[in-house]
């Protein structure tokens, strides 16, 4: 199989301006898995094609909608794009679940339209966090 | 001769007494001392005299005149026409006052009687009745005087617009007297170039509609704006004919910039108001980023061990905080519907499992005041519909919450029908019941205003923040419906909705077409491949993207093996997986090319790597590859890598298609010196931050490397100082240490390639 899973924790990049917000994620997923924080878009990105490239890729990216320098849902559409152009298919692509204190039903659309497996709004669900990523297979 | 004389004389008194009688105005003679000699018939009437009564009588007796003024019979009228021979009139306003007590407004005028020599024989006073004149004169002097004194100006032109008369007003308004204007036309005086109209316009629709009337504006000597509502009409006689036309100014300048005033006032209230709503929809996201912290790291904490203590305390945190991020949603709801910027959007969904989905959220919370909750759907409705699934769940929502809130026992019924269908659009009627206390009559519109206008106590005995209703009345407006309840006070409330929604189109399939590889024609003629891979499944992905184009595929299982075949047969293609056991890539390609230089011969040889690890680049070069492609390989890029290669051998560093990031400085082993110089000083500090256990600092210094790095196009670099930056966030001390290392390592092999 083209990717070699090496890593034995769930990996997790943790994509969030705010610092309680990135806090909270990483505190609530360490206790699932090695999580990665970055603070905009652009670093989101680097991390998981660096991850990529050395053969330990994410399992899961929590990406918020609004970040500076480059915005969650222009992340996910490139890292998505990235996949593609790798000819990942839907099992084998990093699972990704936005998140966002907005309320706003147009880019939750656009968000599943560019294909993220779930949406988190602020403030977040632990709960019902918990819930996806188990029924996403993430958690062994 | 005598007689003949007298008879001419005879019939000339007759004649000139039949005159005198038959005079249409009363006729008093007397002699010179004011006694009465003849009264002719209109005088009787008018005095009430008969002529044989009055004979001899003094002249005041019979010609009675009252001064109204002081209201007495005056003493002496007309003496000094006896005095002095001179005619007279009477004072205006004096009246008649007749025998039997009758009063009348008359017109006399005396005058003495001379004879040849001019001597007075006596006094011939004659008189008219002028009442229905007098009353015509009032008329006219009381519409004189309003004329004359009103606030408007007006004036009087003729039929070919030349000004015949113009009030003291029209002098006050426009500074002209009215010897400036009269008989000459209006058009020709100067200061009609100072309004805002057009006379010959104003002459046009005279004729045509007999009138004219608008607002305009004019600008006096003194250069003051004056706004004047101006009306002209034609005046006609008794035949309708025009005879004259007036013209009236009214000053409507307070009136004008008391308008003016409202507007603008009504302007900047307006946009206050949007500013004010424009503000409160754009804090939406600022609000609910603290508030996240405050759900989020109480649930947080909720997870971990406490004390029942504290327990309860986060927990009423929890629900506070949940309290208020309702609350919030609700007025950045509300505000963004004021503002405007409320939008519904038209995707499609499935109604039926929206509506099961809200039913099942709502169960528990009934069931737990021991509620029935049910409800029924149309048949006749589409499964999936199109509309906006998330503002209808908030109108369901908020009416079915209600109705659970104000029952407190019963049921609570939820029915949606089908109202109205065409081709693409349908109506459908969604209604709430419940059997609780039921809406007063009088509050049943209120229930639906807002928060700020409607009954603050039931905010206050049922919670919430009674905007809910208020919201959902917007929304469904704003999805081309209606709300409304009916209700009985002690029964029960049955809210209705109405909303229009789209039919939904066909849906595409869900399989997209499959990206076929576009290339027009074989750029290159049927190839002979060598594959050297272990994979077994690599070895037929390869195959058969290679196969399908005419060229010839021999699979080596490993490096010998294709060494072994290079002996005996001739390839002009050689794809090398990196990752072999026995003998890797690279070792085979060192050993091919060795064999090469004897032979002078050489085969292209593209590199297929799983991953790149640092350094590996100049591995591949150093080694002998031509190209290298990274797996899981792309169609076109294997397609493109293989027309190079054949093409021509060395020069084939590919470009946008390929994702990896192989730069020609990586090629040419050419470093820049600046470059070094600025890394060497971040790398220093950085070094010595985590030595003194830095953290923070540390990330600031790997970020900046990683920017040196990244213009510089030094991947390596990068990549490490960006990971020494992750780590350093988590606090992850080793891994920092390590990568530090690496860095130092990398950055030293960069200076010897440099030198």
């Amino acid at each position: 199989m083209p990717i070699m899973k090496g890593c034995v924790f769930m990996k997790v990049l943790i994509a969030e301006d705010d610092l309680a917000s990135r806090k909270f994620l990483y505190k609530f997923l360490s206790t699932y898995g090695e999580c990665d924080i970055t603070v905009d878009g652009l670093e989101a990105i680097d991390a998981f094609l660096l991850a990529w490239d050395e053969g330990c890729p994410y399992d899961l990216i929590c990406l918020d909608i609004m970040m500076p320098k480059l915005d969650g849902l222009k992340a996910l559409k490139t890292i998505r794009n990235l996949e593609s152009q790798r000819n990942l298919n839907d099992e084998q692509r990093v699972k990704i679940i936005m998140t966002t204190a907005l309320n706003e039903t147009n880019t939750v659309f656009h968000c599943f339209n560019n294909g993220c497996e779930g949406y988190a709004a602020k403030p977040i669900d632990t709960q019902k966090m918990l819930d996806v990523i188990k029924r996403l297979g993430l958690l062994k | 001769m005598q007689k003949m004389i007298d008879r001419v004389l005879e019939k000339e008194k007759g004649l000139l007494e039949a005159t005198l009688l038959s005079i249409g105005d009363a006729v008093i003679t007397t002699d010179i001392n004011r006694r009465i000699t003849k009264l002719n018939v209109v005088a009787e009437e008018l005095t009430g005299w008969n002529d044989k009564e009055a004979q001899g009588r003094e002249l005041d007796e019979v010609f009675t005149i009252v001064n109204p003024k002081i209201d007495k019979p005056v003493k002496g009228t007309f003496q000094h026409v006896y005095t002095d021979g001179v005619k007279s009139g009477l004072l205006r306003n004096s009246q008649l006052f007749s025998r039997n007590g009758t009063r009348r407004h008359i017109s006399a005028s005396a005058s003495p009687i001379l004879n040849k020599n001019a001597n007075m024989m006596g006094v011939v006073i004659v008189f008219r009745d002028i009442s229905r004149i007098r009353k015509a004169e009032d008329e006219l002097r009381l519409l004189s005087a309003i004329v004359e004194q009103s606030a408007n100006a007006l004036a009087i032109l003729d039929i070919n617009g030349k000004v015949e008369y113009i009030n003291p007003q029209f002098t006050r308004f426009f500074k002209l007297t009215a010897q400036e204007v009269i008989n000459r036309r209006l058009i020709d005086l100067e200061f009609i170039k100072y309004i805002s109209f057009n006379i010959k316009a104003i002459w046009l629709c005279l004729k045509e509609q007999g009138e004219w009337s608008n607002q305009a504006s004019y600008i006096d000597p003194d250069g003051r704006i004056i706004w004047y509502s101006i009306y002209c009409a034609p005046l006609r006689d008794e035949e309708n004919e025009i005879i004259k036309y007036y013209v009236r100014a009214e000053d409507i300048t307070a009136r004008k910039l008391a308008e003016e005033d409202l507007t603008r006032a009504k302007e900047s209230a307006e946009v206050a108001n949007r500013a004010k709503a424009e503000f409160l929809a754009n804090m939406s996201h600022e609000i609910r980023t603290p508030l996240n912290a405050i759900i989020g790291m109480s649930n947080l904490s909720l997870l971990s061990n406490l004390s029942p203590d504290q327990r309860e305390n986060l927990e009423i945190i929890h629900l506070a905080g949940n309290n208020l991020l309702r609350i919030i949603n609700d007025i950045l709801d509300f505000s963004k519907i004021e503002a405007g910027k409320m939008c519904i959007e038209r995707i499609s969904f499935n109604l039926d499992e929206l509506v099961i989905r809200n039913m099942s959220i709502y169960t528990s919370q009934a069931q737990e005041k021991g509620l029935q909750i049910g409800n029924s759907i149309d048949k006749r409705l589409p499964v999936i519909v199109e509309g906006d699934p998330y503002r209808i769940e908030q109108v369901l929502g908020n009416l079915i919450s209600n109705a659970i809130k104000f029952t407190n026992q019963g049921e609570v019924k939820v029915k949606i029908t089908l109202k109205e269908r065409s081709d693409s659009q349908m109506t459908i009627l969604f209604s709430v019941s419940d059997t609780g206390v039921g809406i007063a009559r009088e509050m049943k519109e209120q229930v639906f205003e807002s928060f700020f206008q409607g009954d603050g106590s039931i905010s206050r005995t049922f919670g919430g923040t009674g905007l809910g209703l208020h919201i959902s009345k917007k929304l469904v407006n704003m999805m081309g419906g209606d709300i409304w309840v009916e209700s009985t006070l002690g029964q029960g409330s049955t809210f209705f909705f109405t909303i229009q929604l789209g039919v939904s189109k066909s849906t595409d399939s869900a399989s997209q077409v499959s990206h076929q590889p576009s290339f027009d024609g074989l750029d290159t003629p049927p190839l002979n491949i060598l594959v050297v891979e272990d994979n077994q499944v690599n070895q037929l992905v390869i195959s058969n993207l290679l196969r399908p184009l005419g060229h010839f595929v021999q699979i080596a299982g490993n490096g010998e093996e294709a060494l072994h075949l290079l002996e005996n047969s001739h390839y002009d293609l050689i794809l090398m997986d990196i990752l072999m056991p026995v003998m890797d890539g690279l070792e085979t390609t060192r050993l091919i090319r060795e064999k090469e230089s004897l032979t002078g011969k050489h085969i292209p040889i593209i590199a297929l790597t799983a991953y790149a690890i640092y350094g590996d680049r100049e591995k591949f070069l150093a080694a002998g590859m031509d190209d290298y492609l990274s797996k899981p390989i792309k169609m076109e890029d294997l397609y493109n890598a293989i027309s190079l290669a054949v093409g021509n051998a060395r020069e084939s560093f590919n470009k946008s298609s390929r994702v990896e990031r192989l730069s020609p400085k990586d090629l040419f082993f050419r470093v820049d010196g600046g470059f070094l110089f600025q890394l060497e000083t971040k790398l220093e500090r950085a070094e010595a931050a985590f030595n003194i256990g830095d953290i923070r600092s540390l990330e600031q210094y790997a970020q900046q490397m990683k920017e040196i790095a990244f213009k510089a196009d030094e991947d390596t670099i990068k990549n490490l100082s960006f990971k020494i930056q992750l780590c350093a966030r988590k606090g992850d001390s080793d891994s920092c240490s390590l990568l530090l290392f690496r860095l130092r390592q990398e950055f030293q092999n960069l200076r010897l390639l440099g030198s």
